[in-house]
């Protein structure tokens, strides 16, 4: 089986429906030296939309979206500037 | 001056109402809203006071900028001592309630005594008239307002009003104008109700003209304007409201479930604002009709829904008000969370449908919520019985069951007059107080504090109890705003904490939204100020005064009879480690941070002020 990683989109970024409530969700096979620009590029986004790139639960720095690499099963969440209360 | 200068002080004990001039060296000071109103309370009202007697004040009170066209510039605020906490209570609101106010002349309203049976009311311009509330006592805000706009003739009257639970004493009841905007914590509508006062309404047709430099103002306004409309941040606040907080806060494991015994929840998607723009099956609309605005705001975070005509809720039914079957307010991100997340409710329609009841009665969601999931909590745990419930099967993620609940809290009726008493009160008196998630008896909001250790310092010392608006610095530990900082971390979060703690006392002394405060900084406020109020205003000026303002609280409290022992957290939050998620194992480190704090805040560690920081503050 091939390593993936899942991508989730959320707010601005996600292209919401009835079968995909709660942002987009999509899986991506892994190559050897993917980042998380890297998936960034395959998806067709803007690195400067995403403000927030959360791994695994956990906020990366922009300074390292092109530094760590990605596992297989992560789960990488990207959001644009949001905020709220 | 933007201040008008005239304060109304109605005693509806010998029902007189009688305006006076506002003490302009206080309003220097702690320039409006929550700071001057809480000046005005700690030298009027006695911290021996009981909160639901005729002896306790209810002050409503505008900012310098309210009214005027600052963006967000329709804030007001109510300030008095709350029955739930017995602490300082302050909620404030937007909605056209508060320019209202300023408009027809008046900085602030005062209520004191007790009227001997119930009234509401009438403020057109410098008319006051203390009228019967006979035929609106025992009915909800949505039909008061109705029946006071016919019987007034007047579609431009701003009414704020109290629900049912208000007048019957729920320590939770909000305030609610405009039929959806809220003063929605500690209990502020119950003070009301004690007072038996169902509403209050205005008119007002002055306009704000006072004005220290038109021009100057307009610039300083305009740029700020600027600023707010391209932000990014506020740009998503607008087009996804606040609950766009909700798959944010589960995704970092920070969003408290079934009484904080999770951090996350499975099906927070469900309940989320990408949830609420999905056309559903039933009529092929979606839960969020639009979105909403307050009096000059150039935000418009607020959200317009609909629930499913074909959900439990309201379908065959004849008994509920038609705003059900409408368009009404929310859901937004804190509400969400409580009526659904923590109660492990994961149905849209049933969150939705709760909140709207909590619109229509004027409660605190947050608090009713939580309140539920302590009782869900405590009937799992075979401690509360379906005896006690009057049949309910109070289990986690039964919707019929929050909903009847919620309905049982809107009449005061049942098992809804104990969880009308708050979390703590019932968790008290079913053995384990333990589960009340509160500090100094309020309900927490929606952010974990072993996942955001910074908001555990901020529900610890906030002045009003827990509460997510006093120091948002889940805004920097999880979302980079104004900047990243790590949310597991300790250290620096109590420098971090006094800056927000102290910002947003700015922002509710003046009039303006703290929602501006994700755009808009301190310098440009300040710019605002200085042209429409007299004075020389700056940034550093300000922040001292947001310090003031903070210090003044805590001297209350303090007053009150609080100590540093009320500045702590549930033992769960303190020892029950998290179980998954990038917070798994993690506590909230409280005894790391709160020395700290009490220290940069130049309090002596038993939490009372040091004699040179009131001396430094002008509090001596």
């Amino acid at each position: 089986m091939m390593p993936e990683i899942t991508v989730k989109l959320f707010a601005a970024l996600a292209k919401t429906s009835a079968e995909n409530i709660g942002g987009e969700i999509c899986t991506y096979t892994l190559h050897n030296g993917d980042t998380i620009n890297s998936i960034i590029d395959r998806a067709n986004l803007s690195n400067k939309n995403i403000h927030l790139a959360i791994l695994n639960g956990t906020y990366v720095d922009k300074t390292q979206r092109d530094i760590k690499l990605l596992q297989d099963g992560d789960v990488l969440a990207l959001w644009p500037p949001i905020v709220g209360g | 001056m933007s201040w008008t200068g005239k304060i109304l002080r109605i005693n509806l004990t010998d029902r007189t109402a009688t305006p006076e001039p506002l003490n302009m060296e206080w309003a220097h000071l702690y320039l409006g809203q929550r700071g001057l109103a809480t000046k005005y309370l700690s030298e009027e009202v006695d911290p021996k006071t009981d909160p639901l007697s005729p002896e306790n004040t209810l002050y409503m009170v505008t900012g310098p900028l309210t009214g005027t066209m600052a963006s967000t510039g329709g804030r007001y605020s109510c300030v008095t001592i709350s029955p739930l906490t017995k602490a300082l209570a302050c909620s404030n609101s937007g909605g056209f309630f508060g320019n209202e106010m300023k408009c027809a002349g008046w900085d602030m309203i005062i209520l004191e005594g007790k009227a001997s049976s119930p009234v509401y009311i009438s403020i057109v311009d410098d008319e006051c008239s203390i009228l019967p509330a006979d035929e609106i006592w025992g009915k909800s805000v949505w039909e008061a307002d109705e029946w006071l706009h016919q019987k007034h003739q007047d579609p431009q009257l701003r009414i704020a009003a109290i629900g049912i639970p208000g007048e019957r004493g729920n320590l939770y009841s909000a305030i609610v104008n405009d039929l959806h905007r809220a003063a929605g914590r500690s209990g502020v509508g119950t003070v009301m109700g004690s007072k038996n006062v169902k509403a209050v309404t205005l008119r007002g047709t002055k306009g704000v003209g006072n004005i220290k430099d038109p021009k100057r103002f307009f610039v300083a306004t305009q740029k700020a304007k600027d600023i707010i409309a391209n932000n990014e941040m506020v740009q998503g606040l607008s087009a996804l409201g606040t609950n766009v907080m909700m798959n944010h806060m589960n995704e970092v494991g920070a969003l408290p479930a079934r009484n904080w015994q999770d951090s996350t929840f499975a099906n927070a998607s469900k309940l989320s604002s990408e949830a609420m723009a999905v056309p559903r099956k039933s009529d092929g609309k979606p839960n969020l009709t639009r979105n909403a605005g307050c009096f000059a705001c150039t935000i418009s975070c607020g959200r317009i829904s609909t629930i499913d005509p074909e959900h439990f809720s309201i379908k065959n039914r004849e008994d509920i008000h038609k705003h059900f079957k409408g368009n009404s307010g929310g859901n937004e991100y804190e509400a969400a969370w409580a009526l659904g997340v923590d109660t492990g409710v994961d149905d849209l329609d049933a969150v939705t449908y709760a909140n709207f009841v909590c619109n229509e009665q004027a409660m605190d969601p947050i608090t009713a919520g939580a309140t539920i999931a302590a009782a869900m909590e405590l009937f799992e745990l075979g401690l509360l019985t379906k005896e006690n419930t009057g049949g309910i099967d109070l289990r986690f993620g039964n919707a019929e069951a929050m909903v009847e609940c919620i309905e049982l809290l809107a009449k005061h009726e049942g098992f809804g007059i104990e969880l009308a008493e708050g979390s703590l009160r019932f968790c008290t008196k079913y053995g384990r107080p333990d589960l009340a998630i509160v500090v100094k008896g309020q309900e927490f909001p929606a952010y974990d504090a072993r996942a955001v250790k910074g908001m555990g310092l901020g529900y610890a010392t906030s002045n009003r109890g827990a509460c997510h608006v006093r120091g948002y610095t889940n805004g920097s530990e999880t979302a980079g705003v104004p900047f990243k900082t790590d949310p597991l971390a300790t250290e620096g979060k109590a420098e971090l904490l006094m800056a927000f703690q102290d910002t947003t006392s700015v922002f509710d002394s003046a009039g303006i939204c703290t929602f501006s405060s994700f755009a808009q900084g301190i310098e440009e406020v300040a710019e605002q100020i200085d042209a429409a109020c007299e004075g020389d205003w700056n940034g550093e000026r300000l922040m001292l005064l947001g310090e003031r303002v903070w210090n003044l609280e805590r001297e209350y409290n303090n007053s009150l009879g609080f100590t540093s022992a009320d500045d702590t957290l549930p033992p769960r939050l303190l020892t029950e480690p998290v179980k998954e998620g990038p917070a798994k194992g993690h506590v909230c480190e409280l005894d790391k941070m709160l020395p700290e704090y009490y220290d940069i805040r130049g309090w002596n560690q038993d939490g009372t002020l040091k004699d040179d920081t009131k001396k430094r503050l002008s509090l001596s």
